[in-house]
């Protein structure tokens, strides 16, 4: 990390506030991924172009997930 | 490139890979081949990259107030409060956060972006070909109950059961969601369509549906139904009104916020809704909609008032909801009604193009205005308004148009600002505008007690001014003390003057008598007996205005029988004083006329008698003919003055001391017409001229009759006895002649005859006994029914004529006598 924070301690709390905010907004982010989006933010990146990313990535996961879905429904469909 | 940039773009790549398997967990698992996630990384990167200079960035102020802002805008003000207060916190801790701001721009760019439990209708969708924006937050007021927000549904919700989304099992249900959204608008869908026959929406028995979803349809076909009937009912235009009209639009109103659902329900439908959640979610409308077309159905084709009183009737539903419901519709479909009310009360117009309002108007001429042209239309009385409320109403609305068109004061306006105002009231022009508001307040459903206080108030302003009118302006008083002074003949030296005046006139035929001859007459009697003071001349000209002579056309009577006095009087005292009122003065007129005139006639009798008994006392002292005339004659007076005294004493002055009170307390006009009505009542009853005397009075005319007679007889008499005693004179005076001129005094057989004292011809005795017996047995007759009469005052009467017990004695000798024989 570029800037390492003062302690532990300190960035669990930090990430304690952000995480309610986070459902406040109703971002739909766990814990885990606003740890991963801080240390993005911390290397500057635009905020704007990171949350286009994490439509991006989502929209890809529910369609990954249609898509087993569907080959599961449909075992002899178009898995062939 | 350079080390830390390369070192700094590996870190990037590193972590941008890990957000990648965070939230794709699916490429965690190791397929068969690794070049979706290696595409995808390569993808995200540059986003990243061509992005990384293009926008600005926000400071902590704005993205905190853009996140509170959209907070607030989807109903959630406490969230945004809480958001205030966790923004400081964060400032506290993280300190060691050099890109915060961004960091909080990230989370506002993120909002309201919750990965959705099921989106399988972006599946198909090519990578990146739109941005998913996040569905507008719904308008919540619409429905709050029925339409939860659509996000917070589906995410506690539990997945839509799947199974029966599949083609094999028929429709599908979103077709079936997408159809039944049609026919909440009572459209017909493709599947399910409006069977007249059925009066309902039916789903095909042949189609392929799950039995659960069949059940589900069948119900939220209802809706379709309630619609169709409220729909039909706004449309249809039967019983054209105000009433129905504002009802109607009311209904409309409904329908719009029915649209508006139906709206974010077709919205919701776009990203999932399931049949389930229909229902759910229109369990609310559905009871309003039930509500509908109950009131739709009670008002059938009323109007008006008896429709509120229909839809009020479900205003006492148990239901508080329903109840507030019904009031609101209610409000809405009775302000034209209010607005009536209003302008009745306040200018007294009548805008009621549909005969909905409780106050009708007759086409009656202007001059019966206060008693036949407004009426109260009792089927229309609405629920708000109470019986005696409504007569109230009337009566202020009645006032207005009394005062309006009978006192001929158009420019008169009701103005509701305090009596004590009128002193500061003009002011100035804010003050003026002031009293504007003050003097038309709005009414509302609702606040019945504002109207009721309203009504009372213009009710007391419109009164006082008509009273002060009537009697100031238009003297009604006065008018009645002309009445009473002249019709009821209370003014002694005015009917001594008529008397003398008309008797002369009277006692020929009808025939031969003319109005004109009257008018002059009466004129003069007045004019002889009004004051002298300078007063009297102005109420003398009032007097001659009114008052006239009336001649009934009875072809056999004399003229005592027909003449009348009359009193004429215009819009608006003869409302007061009405054509019937007038008539019973003109019916008193001539039953105390007749009296007087009997009095006069003895009063002649006993002149003629006087100047008759000093010239012939020699002879008829101790004669028992003209004594029995004396008795008789005073029996007579005795009776006629003393009836004369009931009347005028008992009867007329003590009704007219009430009036006199009534009129000065009177508060109100209709209280002015009752004083008039009991004085009026009083006198009839009273002075026997009612129905229910009808008997007493024929007998006292025959009593009146029998006098007259007699005067006349005796008038016949004395003028007998006189011409015997002139012829008796002359005798003499020739036998003196004679004597003187050394001759017989008297010659011829006759004059022994004539010469002595003039003599009573037997006829008269007979005669006296004929009017005697009559006039007694009429007397008692009219005693008998005076005394036993049950009307109190007459007592008074009784208790005069025999106030030592004579009459009651020769009574029960009278009586006495055919029980005995």
């Amino acid at each position: 990390m570029s800037q390492p924070l003062a302690s532990n301690y300190q960035r669990e709390e930090t990430l304690d506030v952000l995480y309610d905010i986070s459902q406040l907004l109703q971002t739909g982010l766990d814990r885990e991924a606003l740890s991963i989006l801080v240390d993005l933010t911390e290397t500057g990146v635009n905020p704007e172009a990171l949350a286009a990313v994490v439509h991006e990535l989502r929209r890809e996961s529910a369609a990954l997930h249609a898509a087993s879905q569907r080959s599961d429904a449909a075992p002899t469909g178009n898995c062939r | 490139m350079d080390a830390p940039r390369y070192a700094d773009s590996l870190q990037l790549a590193e972590r941008v890979e890990r957000l990648m398997l965070h939230l794709v967990p699916q490429l965690r698992v190791p397929t068969e081949d690794d070049s979706s996630s290696a595409r995808l990384l390569h993808f995200s990167l540059r986003i990243l990259s061509s992005r990384m200079a293009s926008s600005s960035l926000a400071t902590t102020p704005q993205s905190a107030e853009l996140a509170r802002r959209r907070l607030v805008h989807a109903g959630r003000a406490s969230d945004a409060l809480k958001l205030s207060g966790l923004l400081p916190r964060l400032e506290r801790s993280a300190h060691g956060l050099a890109h915060l701001p961004a960091l909080l721009q990230l989370l506002v760019a993120l909002m309201n972006s919750q990965p959705q439990a099921s989106l399988d209708a972006c599946a198909g969708a090519a990578l990146l070909a739109r941005p998913l924006a996040p569905p507008p937050p719904p308008p919540l007021r619409v429905d709050p109950c029925a339409v939860a927000p659509p996000h917070e549904e589906s995410r506690i919700a539990p997945p839509p059961f799947k199974p029966e989304r599949t083609v094999t099992n028929g429709l599908s249900e979103e077709t079936l969601v997408r159809e039944l959204l049609f026919v909440m608008q009572g459209i017909d869908g493709v599947h399910i369509k409006w069977e007249g026959a059925k009066d309902a929406f039916v789903v095909p028995r042949d189609t392929l549906m799950p039995a659960g979803a069949r059940q589900l349809v069948g119900r939220l076909c209802e809706l379709g139904w309630l619609y169709k009937q409220v729909q039909a009912y706004v449309h249809e235009g039967a019983g054209a009104g105000l009433v129905p009209q504002s009802f109607r639009h009311a209904l409309q109103v409904e329908l719009t916020e029915w649209f508006q659902l139906i709206a974010i329900l077709e919205a919701q439908r776009q990203s999932s809704l399931t049949l389930l959640q229909l229902l759910v979610w229109s369990h609310q409308p559905l009871q309003r909609l039930i509500t509908l077309v109950q009131l739709v159905r009670s008002c059938g084709s009323l109007k008006g008032g008896a429709m509120s009183v229909a839809m009020a009737r479900y205003e006492r539903h148990g239901d508080p909801e329903v109840a507030g419901y019904v009031r609101h519709l209610l409000r809405q479909s009775c302000s034209p009604l209010l607005a009536m009310v209003r302008q009745w009360v306040m200018r007294g117009e009548l805008l009621d193009p549909h005969n909905e309002f409780f106050i009708e108007q007759q086409a009656v001429p202007l001059n019966e205005l206060w008693h036949q042209r407004y009426t109260l239309r009792e089927a229309m009385l609405p629920s708000f308004v109470s019986k005696p409320l409504a007569h109230t109403i009337l009566l202020v609305g009645k006032v207005i148009n009394f005062i309006r068109l009978g006192c001929h004061d158009a420019e008169w306006t009701l103005t509701l600002a305090s009596s004590s105002a009128p002193a500061a009231a003009p002011r100035d022009a804010g003050a003026a505008t002031d009293r504007h508001v003050i003097d038309m307040p709005t009414l509302e459903f609702g606040r019945e007690e504002e109207m009721e206080a309203l009504v009372m108030r213009a009710s007391t302003r419109a009164n006082s001014y008509l009273l002060r009118l009537m009697l100031d302006k238009y003297m009604l008083q006065q008018h009645c003390l002309n009445l009473k002074q002249y019709l009821l003949l209370g003014k002694g030296d005015f009917v001594q003057q008529l008397m003398e005046h008309l008797a002369p006139q009277l006692a020929k035929r009808v025939s031969d008598l003319h109005r004109h001859q009257f008018l002059s007459l009466v004129e003069s009697a007045i004019r002889s007996s009004a004051s002298s003071e300078p007063t009297a001349e102005a109420e003398v000209t009032l007097l001659l205005e009114h008052l006239d002579v009336q001649l009934l056309k009875d072809p056999g009577g004399s003229g005592w029988d027909s003449f009348s006095l009359d009193y004429r009087v215009e819009s608006p005292l003869s409302t007061v004083l009405s054509a019937s009122a007038l008539a019973e003065y003109r019916q008193a007129f001539t039953f105390l006329w007749r009296l007087k005139r009997v009095e006069h006639a003895l009063t002649g009798v006993w002149r003629k008698h006087g100047t008759t008994a000093r010239l012939l006392q020699h002879h008829f002292q101790r004669d028992p003919i003209m004594h029995g005339c004396h008795l008789l004659r005073n029996e007579m007076i005795h009776f006629v003055c003393n009836l004369q005294y009931y009347l005028k004493f008992e009867v007329i002055e003590c009704s007219w001391d009430d009036l006199l009170r009534k009129l000065s307390a009177a508060s109100e006009f209709e209280e002015l017409l009752a004083a008039h009505r009991e004085f009026m009542a009083a006198l009839r009853s009273k002075a026997l001229l009612g129905p229910e005397t009808a008997t007493l009075h024929e007998t006292l005319k025959g009593i009146c009759d029998v006098i007259v007679q007699f005067s006349k007889a005796q008038d016949v008499l004395y003028m007998s006895l006189l011409e015997q005693k002139a012829a008796a004179r002359q005798l003499a005076a020739t036998a003196a002649v004679n004597t003187a001129a050394g001759r017989w005094g008297c010659s011829g057989d006759d004059a022994a005859a004539t010469l002595g004292a003039p003599r009573l011809q037997p006829e008269f005795g007979n005669q006296l006994a004929v009017y005697a017996a009559k006039y007694r047995e009429c007397f008692a007759d009219f005693f008998r029914q005076v005394s036993r009469h049950a009307l109190l005052d007459l007592e008074f009467l009784s208790f005069r004529l025999d106030f030592n017990l004579y009459y009651e004695s020769l009574r029960d000798v009278h009586e006495a006598a055919p029980g005995s024989t």
